[in-house]
């Protein structure tokens, strides 16, 4: 018989390791729908709930399903937040709170491996951008350097960034849009 | 006209991808989104490819520091079997650090004097790791205290130490001298050998995992009397319910018993100074220039749980006040001899 004391300090290093594993690909998925203070309170309440609740997520085996559950989760926790700031915001912010929940609701991505391949995908396009439309995509969002400098660095005006970011974007989602009807 | 609507929807387009849109522009952008539905689908699609684009690293600091946070909060509560919180024992302790801090953080450079009692406290969700002076490691599991008498690991003597809590022990081998672990209701007799142990005083049950060697247990008593002896062989783990005085021992498979017990914590013993900073450069993604003539004979020994602050390490590691630590401008140390 195994004894109830040891099996929930058992569970309880299970739920460490699971969350030190998932952390880094749950906060970036949950910074793309709230701001970034509100993520990491955001994925770990959703920890805090798991453990409090049945734990029965620690029987998922740790790879694509637990993520899938464990996705879903944060995808629900960041809704229930941005409607919560709908209903209390006064008309401030819906706009871009609306905007957000129309994201989460569109967002075909749930565990890391979709995030992975969809990468790849983006990948094998993005070389075949013009040359200069592409460099900027890549300072912009590889780098992460802003708009602003980008514009300086190449002697052009900070509303050709932006159109050339734009541009990159619509071509990458038409060949991927192409790619996913063939 | 169009051309400038164009234009303008670029810099929407992209401004909400960066997250750098007021209010006005939000709401323009909602106008411009009304008049055009196929919009919106865009902008979502887009914004997608941007976020795959940028997904964040963390380094092993930040999700020790977040896990930790976690590991507070849900031992938190009283309620929470195995692991709760407790009164921090106190002893004389070699360095007044170690009483000070409840996340494990010491240093054994020299040998202790002989009489001073050692103790290791961890705070609950955190976690930590020792080098006894006989080379032995011990890496101790939330909530956990270990004490030992520095005077027992001299001479030909049984090396004892006592534990109240779970660790993790890696014993070395020692021609002739036991190694014996002291915990409420069991005692340890080992030879060189690795073992879980969850001991907590104030648990119904003790439970010993072994993983290789032989131990030999003694099963204490509530008064401290013996009950009984017996052996444990490799792959078995060991119940012992103290208050039927039950003891069930069950075979286990060898990676449940080999769980990675040892992340989170760091120990080097006899280690260069630069071999260690680049540990820390590592672990904690920082800069750290080491000044010449800072090695030691014999290198370092010591310990730490990789949970503290770079800062609080820096300075345990310089408890002798050998070199001097200058933090830069831009985060960078530099370490150089005085």
């Amino acid at each position: 018989m195994r004894n109830p004391l040891v099996t929930s300090s058992e569970q309880l290093f299970q739920l460490e390791e699971s969350y030190k594993k998932n952390l880094p690909d749950l906060l970036s998925f949950a910074k793309r729908f709230v701001p970034e203070d509100v993520a990491g309170d955001l994925v770990q309440d959703v920890f805090l709930r798991l453990w409090q609740g049945s734990r029965a997520f620690l029987n998922i085996p740790e790879g694509p399903g637990r993520q899938m559950y464990l996705y879903r989760s944060v995808r629900n926790a960041c809704k229930d937040w941005l409607k919560h700031q709908i209903a209390v915001s006064n008309h401030s912010n819906e706009t871009l709170y609306l905007l957000k929940m129309d994201e989460a609701d569109h967002n075909a991505l749930l565990s890391s491996s979709d995030f992975e391949q969809k990468l790849s995908q983006v990948e094998s396009h993005v070389d075949r951008l013009p040359a200069r439309c592409r460099e900027v995509f890549l300072m912009h969002y590889r780098q992460r350097r802003p708009s602003a400098e980008i514009a300086e660095y190449f002697g052009i005006s900070k509303r050709t960034v932006e159109a050339q970011l734009y541009k990159a974007l619509q071509v990458l989602r038409e060949s991927l849009s192409k790619e996913d009807v063939e | 006209m169009s051309n400038n609507m164009n234009n303008n929807k670029e810099a929407l387009f992209i401004g909400y991808i960066d997250g750098t849109l007021d209010q006005e522009q939000l709401r323009e952008l909602e106008r411009l989104m009304t008049g055009d539905p196929q919009a919106k689908h865009e902008l979502l699609e887009m914004k997608e490819i941007a976020d795959c684009m940028m997904q964040e690293e963390m380094t092993p600091y930040e999700k020790d520091r977040r896990a930790a946070a976690l590991m507070n909060l849900v031992t938190g509560g009283r309620s929470i079997a195995g692991i709760r919180m407790r009164e921090i024992l106190r002893y004389a302790a070699v360095a007044a650090a170690a009483a000070a801090v409840t996340v494990f953080a010491l240093f054994l450079f020299k040998p202790a004097p002989s009489t001073v009692q050692t103790a290791i406290d961890i705070r609950p969700g955190g976690s930590g790791a020792v080098v006894l002076p006989d080379g032995s490691k011990v890496t101790l599991k939330s909530a956990s205290s270990l004490c030992y008498d520095a005077s027992s690991f001299e001479g030909k003597k049984d090396r004892v130490v006592r534990l109240d809590g779970e660790a993790f022990f890696n014993v070395a081998r020692a021609e002739g001298r036991k190694f014996i672990v002291e915990t409420d209701r069991v005692n340890i007799h080992v030879t060189g050998t690795s073992f879980n142990i969850q001991a907590f005083r104030e648990d119904q049950s003790n439970t010993l995992t072994l993983l290789d060697g032989k131990v030999m247990l003694e099963l204490l008593g509530n008064s401290g009397e013996r009950l009984h002896s017996m052996e444990l062989r490799p792959g078995e783990r060991c119940v012992f319910e103290k208050v039927t005085g039950e003891v069930v021992v069950e075979k286990i498979s060898r990676g449940e018993a080999a769980q990675d017990w040892n992340s989170g914590a760091y120990y080097f013993r006899g280690e260069s100074l630069r071999n260690i900073v680049s540990h820390l450069e590592r672990y904690y993604d920082a800069r750290i220039e080491t000044g010449p003539g800072l090695e030691k004979e014999g290198g370092y020994t010591g310990a730490f749980s990789l949970g503290d602050g770079l800062d609080r390490i820096l300075s345990l590691l310089n408890y002798d006040n050998a070199f001097v630590v200058e933090k830069r401008e831009d985060g960078s140390y530099l370490l150089r001899a005085k």
